[in-house]
């Protein structure tokens, strides 16, 4: 049965639909769906991403400019453990990376990259819309693994290989303080919470995990154990934890570890003879209809180390279900990283393709902006926030 | 007839169809070729499967439905309102005022998570039932119910004209 009413938008939707110009689009689907046969096949055979730069490699080389910003030298080689596999990619330009107009980015907080040299490390932000990039500070060359930048976009931490948990504030290093030392920076890297007071790390020896509140220091262990788990990140409203558990399998659960709840998917990932390497973000909450992303290595690749590289691929949290990305791109996949920043949009997705550009989506996944990235952020590791 | 040129047949015969519906799921010429393009090459992957060829719009339909609403594409689709807008087809209209009905609809549109536009496309353009639109996106009756309720709220906030649920009544007294 219709609804009953409504007949003003009725009209109006019909009147729209007309304006649409008639096309043949038969050629054009039998192509992709070859495409598409095609990259079935091959997925299940061979490698599934494709790595253009990241991690510890994502800049490495710095160099000085007029501007003090420094200068990435292309795209990385990716980390040891972690190098690129060869993805399928159809020569032909995929229909799915979609105009290249832009709409104007909206109000946003700053996001935050990590350059790097062969002996330190640079902190830069950039406020999409709002001018160039600036560099912030300079950070010990460990900190190009673990640092993380708090979600107001105050402070930073990083651990050094020594254990020192570091905080820093992101404008200048006057102040810079150790948190705690016997930290773990590999596996478990220090990661913020939404509200920018606590940090979820983990004891080197004992493998404790916990929060440790920056006003004070103090450490809370976690109730539940969190034993083996890798890579955490927070859910943007703070509701939920995601991380990788000693399996490999993804694991969501409460703040204080507590209620953990396997993500199908991974199993599927498992059973290919991937492994789970990174997450990188989490929208939304363990309950609803969130998103994570994630990076998985090639068949029987181990992941060793490996943080924020370029994402290959998106989860749902609450089924299980991948995004489409690399079906819809006719057999491409999509080079990308994404981010999580403030409250002023819930999502930054950089396009790391010919033309570089950061798309901010909206908590409801509403498409709020787009806007070019500066070239002197080229290669730059873009940090969730 | 042979798969491909029963395939042909169907595709030429309900592209246009199919696009018509796509254009108000993306807002936009390009975005809606693209999405009924890969909603036909699903099509035809599983062309042979199909029980009933004859069902095989509804499944083209499916398809592209729950390729909008999915996550990846959500974040993909850039949208953009212009004012380049054809001249309207039907004569007897003002063409200002259909233009602007078109134009307002449009960013209204675009203004919505895919989701809800395209519960709005399902409820009011195809006219399906709930039921039918809650198996066309995979989702229950309630969420479509709670989509429907959002969606309207959310254009009758930006275009007050094209949400009135009393227009009916009015032109039945």
């Amino acid at each position: 049965m219709s609804p009953p009413a409504y007949e003003e938008l009725r009209e109006a939707m019909t009147g729209l639909a007309d304006t649409v110009t008639p096309v043949d689009l038969q050629d054009r689907a039998v192509r992709t769906s070859r495409r598409l046969r095609r990259w079935r096949v091959t997925a299940s055979v061979a490698a599934v991403l494709v790595v253009v730069g990241g991690g510890t490699a994502t800049a490495t080389q710095l160099l000085s400019t007029s501007t003090g910003i420094p200068q990435a030298a292309g795209s990385g080689s990716g980390s040891a453990g972690c190098a690129p596999a060869t993805a399928p990619v159809d020569p032909a330009p995929s229909p799915f990376y979609g105009p290249t107009e832009k709409v104007p980015a909206p109000n946003t907080g700053p996001l935050f990259y990590l350059a790097a040299s062969g002996t330190s490390t640079a902190l830069v932000s950039w406020t999409p819309g709002k001018g160039k990039p600036e560099l912030r500070r300079p950070l010990p060359l460990d900190a190009l693994d673990n640092a993380n930048v708090s979600p107001d976009g105050k402070w930073v931490s990083w651990v050094t290989t020594d254990g020192a948990l570091h905080l820093g504030a992101v404008g200048d290093g006057k102040n810079d303080r150790v948190l705690r030392s016997g930290v773990d920076g590999r596996l478990l890297e220090p990661v913020w919470s939404h509200d920018s007071t606590r940090l979820l790390v983990r004891e080197a020896s004992g493998g404790r995990v916990g929060t440790l509140d920056v006003a004070t220091g103090t450490f809370t262990p976690l109730p539940a154990s969190l034993t083996g788990a890798r890579h955490a990140v927070w859910a943007a409203d703070g509701t939920a934890i995601a991380f990788i558990a000693s399996d490999g399998g993804i694991v969501v659960a409460k703040p204080d570890g507590t209620g953990q709840r396997r993500i199908p998917a991974a199993a599927d990932y498992l059973k290919e003879g991937r492994k789970v390497a990174s997450l990188q973000s989490m929208s939304g909450t363990a309950d609803g209809d969130s998103t994570l992303n994630l990076f998985v290595t090639a068949p029987h690749q181990e992941p060793n180390g490996c943080r924020s590289l370029v994402s290959n691929t998106t989860i749902r949290t609450s089924n299980g279900m991948q995004g489409e990305d690399e079906a819809q791109a006719g057999g491409r996949y999509r080079e990308y990283q994404a981010a999580f920043r403030g409250q002023h949009f819930s999502h930054v997705d950089r396009d790391m393709g010919g033309a570089r550009s950061v798309a901010l989506i909206g908590g409801n996944g509403e498409f709020l902006g787009s806007i070019d990235e500066p070239d002197q952020l080229r290669g730059y590791l873009l940090l969730n926030g | 007839m042979g798969d491909s040129e029963s395939f042909t047949s169907f595709a030429r015969d309900r592209t246009h169809a199919l696009l018509r519906s796509a254009y108000l799921l993306t807002g936009d010429q390009h975005l809606a070729e693209d999405l009924v393009q890969a909603s036909l090459a699903r099509t035809y992957v599983a062309w042979r499967r199909l029980d009933d060829q004859g069902n095989a719009e509804a499944y083209t339909r499916k398809v592209m439905y729950r390729l909008q609403v999915s996550w990846w594409r959500r974040r993909r689709v850039r949208e953009s309102v212009t004012a380049d807008l054809p001249e309207p087809r039907h004569p007897g209209y003002d063409p200002t005022e259909a233009a602007d009905v078109r134009l307002t609809l449009r960013a209204a549109l675009a203004k919505l998570p895919p989701r809800q536009r395209a519960v709005l496309v399902l409820r009011f353009f195809e006219d399906h039932t709930e039921a039918q639109a809650a198996d066309l996106l995979d989702v229950t009756v309630g969420t479509i119910k709670s989509q429907t309720a959002k969606a309207l709220a959310r254009l009758r906030a930006v275009a007050p004209e094209l949400a009135n649920p009393h227009a009916q009544e009015r032109n039945l007294q």
